[in-house]
């Protein structure tokens, strides 16, 4: 059973982030201002754009 | 003096983005939230409600980190516990230096790396009184371990 996946998400202004993420349930934590909440934003983004390019 | 409450009642924890995105006035944007926005976020505030990031360019008060939120919280608004959970380890600087000033209370219920600072804080419920990383850490292991499952 594959268990991890390797995700990278990048936006025009080239802000990039490379993650991988773990089974059912990844933690993403580290210093303010890294990124965390911007990266879950972009992923939301993205996830809702696949999912919006899929349905119609 | 910082009071840390390691736990709180759901109802008493609050969503740092969100109380501070509906709770901030201007006058809350003073040079102590200057400081934290350079330090934490390596960002300038450039006037009200608007910050240079190097990273993301323009952005508003309200897309700062949750770190600068709750550093901003705890200087601008004593009535609230403000939730230190949503400072990493490099928020400890500002938040050791704040608690020299200033009275506040934080609720923290992970361990921050506080290293060789120097602070004045004050555990709630043994009203322990910690100066350095080494007390606050066994105040902490102290209601980790009391913790029943």
């Amino acid at each position: 059973m594959e268990t991890q996946h390797d995700i990278l998400v990048q936006n025009k202004r080239k802000i990039q982030f490379k993650f991988s993420i773990y089974r059912k349930f990844t933690v993403i934590r580290g210093d303010s201002a890294t990124g965390k909440t911007t990266n879950a934003k972009e992923n939301a983004h993205e996830l809702d754009h696949n999912l919006h390019r899929k349905t119609f | 003096m910082v009071t840390v409450y390691f736990d709180l009642p759901d109802e008493e924890i609050i969503s740092t983005s969100k109380y501070f995105n509906n709770s901030y006035t201007e006058e809350w944007l003073d040079d102590w939230a200057k400081k934290v926005i350079r330090t934490i976020d390596r960002s300038e505030l450039i006037s009200e409600g608007l910050v240079e990031s190097p990273v993301l360019g323009p952005i508003t008060i309200r897309e700062i980190s949750g770190g600068a939120k709750a550093l901003i919280t705890m200087n601008s608004d004593p009535d609230v516990i403000s939730n230190a959970n949503s400072c990493g380890d490099n928020c400890a600087v500002l938040l050791a230096e704040l608690s020299l000033r200033k009275d506040f209370r934080i609720y923290l219920s992970y361990p921050m790396k506080f290293g060789e600072l120097k602070f004045d804080m004050k555990i709630a419920g043994t009203e322990a009184i910690c100066h350095c990383a080494e007390e606050f850490e066994r105040e902490y292991l102290r209601w980790r371990h009391s913790m029943t499952f």
